[in-house]
């Protein structure tokens, strides 16, 4: 794993995750998470959903950034394409480029020459895309990328949750360790595919059918629902 | 004591097309909003004027300055902090970026934009990659033993306001000794009483903010 993983992965790093709960404060809200047992049970089914479209997402974009020019910029857009159709309220779609173009702000101004041609080709696009696509040109491989989008996924709600509830923080790590060690076979597994399945994009050949399609529709509704709250203290 | 902005790292706003940004903190209640609310009335006649609001929970404080309709309702924009107010001014300022430059998109050029924080705790303070200049904002009432307490905001900050100054007999504060220890803990550093809400000392908040803008304008550094 290269060191600039590290960086991307810690939460101090100025790309306005802070801000997000993916949907944890509503679900909060709701009452479907309430304890340590029940984010435990919200990750899980999060990661094993919605956990792997993200993998693939950013595998398949981080393989992209191989190809020659002219196919890339059609590779990306046929993976947000795939990624809108994928992500159905309009709150999640917006969110995931609100989201992106901060982490692009942050990640642009880090490695500003490694970054400078990707900036263009990247404006407008969705997390996953940008995420997979950036680090690619940062040296980090397909698979450390979609760990990176991972570990996101999961921490986000993660330690939303530990501050609306008053977790106690021990656990909640233990309970973050557990959800990523359990999926980590997976992970692993769909992130190597999604190279393979990858190559014909890169050639000019659109088709993301491969890229799964089982998403979390409670927590998408609970995306929706929030953006419609009127006291809210997360972004997402 | 220096002030943030005489630190190596700032080397003043890095493009000069845009707004001059100003960072407006201190603790819940002291009157950030007031403050904002009666900095936009008197200038905006001399310079088009912002507002970003980092409200904890709501858009409470966008919602007020809009319905005091100190300023058109597309000039006022809000961010929301995650629970992290001070996150979203020193840390991890993108939000607060993105929503400056919003609204620069939406209204076009905008002379000063004026950044209110959350109200937060004493080491709250701005970064400087997000504003040029800060305020600080303590009120009597609060406790006038604050400003000897210190903390970033009160010893580093360019102005130091000390709010509701007419208060002081009501609660027992005084005023004069608050001003005293602030002065002790900030040298040279400015230091302004005021009543907001009876109009007293804007007149000369708005003097060091017009100077303090010719200053960042005129020179590479303050």
């Amino acid at each position: 794993m290269q060191p600039v993983v590290m960086l991307l992965c810690d939460g101090r790093f100025p790309s306005g995750s802070y801000a997000y709960s993916a949907g944890m404060e509503h679900s909060v809200s709701w009452g479907d998470v309430a304890d340590i047992a029940t984010v435990r049970e919200h990750l899980a089914g999060r990661l094993s959903t919605t956990g792997i479209m993200a993998a693939q997402v950013v595998a398949a974009a981080s393989k992209l950034a191989a190809a020659p020019a002219p196919q890339r910029a059609a590779g990306l857009d046929a993976l947000d394409t795939a990624v809108d159709a994928r992500l159905a309220p309009a709150a999640a779609r917006d969110t995931s480029r609100e989201q992106a173009r901060r982490w692009l702000r942050a990640a642009s101004a880090t490695w500003p020459e490694a970054l400078r041609t990707a900036g263009d080709l990247l404006a407008g696009r969705h997390f996953w895309v940008v995420l997979g696509f950036a680090t690619a040109a940062l040296g980090i491989e397909p698979q450390d990328a979609a760990w990176a989008a991972i570990y996101d996924l999961a921490s986000t709600p993660l330690w939303a949750a530990s501050r609306l509830l008053g977790l106690d923080p021990f656990e909640s790590a233990h309970v973050l360790a557990g959800a990523l060690a359990h999926i980590a076979v997976e992970i692993h597994a769909v992130a190597r595919e999604a190279v393979l399945a990858a190559e014909p994009l890169g050639n000019g050949i659109a088709g993301t059918e491969w890229i799964s399609s089982i998403v979390a529709p409670l927590s998408d509704l609970a995306a929706q629902a929030h953006l419609e709250r009127e006291e809210r203290l997360f972004a997402s | 004591m220096s002030r943030l902005t005489d630190s190596p790292q700032y080397c003043g706003p890095a493009d000069r097309d845009r707004a001059w940004r100003v960072g407006i903190g201190g603790p819940v209640g002291s009157g950030k909003t007031a403050l904002v609310a009666s900095l936009c009335e008197r200038m905006k006649a001399t310079f088009p004027i912002g507002v970003v609001t980092n409200d904890i929970f709501t858009t409470e404080d966008a919602d007020t300055l809009r319905r005091m309709g100190v300023l058109d309702p597309d000039r006022i924009v809000a961010v929301r902090t995650g629970c992290c107010p001070h996150t979203a001014i020193r840390d991890d300022i993108g939000a607060n970026l993105d929503a400056v430059e919003q609204l620069e998109r939406a209204v076009g050029p905008v002379g000063v934009i004026l950044i209110e924080s959350g109200g937060d705790n004493l080491t709250a303070t701005f970064s400087y990659g997000l504003v040029d200049r800060q305020i600080f904002v303590l009120d009597v009432a609060g406790g006038d033993d604050v400003a000897r307490k210190g903390g970033p905001g009160v010893t580093r900050s360019d102005l130091l306001v000390v709010n509701k100054v007419d208060l002081a007999p009501l609660v027992g504060a005084d005023v004069d000794r608050m001003l005293s220890d602030a002065k002790a803990a900030r040298g040279t550093l400015p230091v302004i009483p005021t009543a907001v809400r009876h109009g007293q000392g804007i007149d000369r908040v708005i003097g060091w903010l017009v100077d303090e803008r010719r200053r960042t304008l005129a020179g590479p550094g303050p």
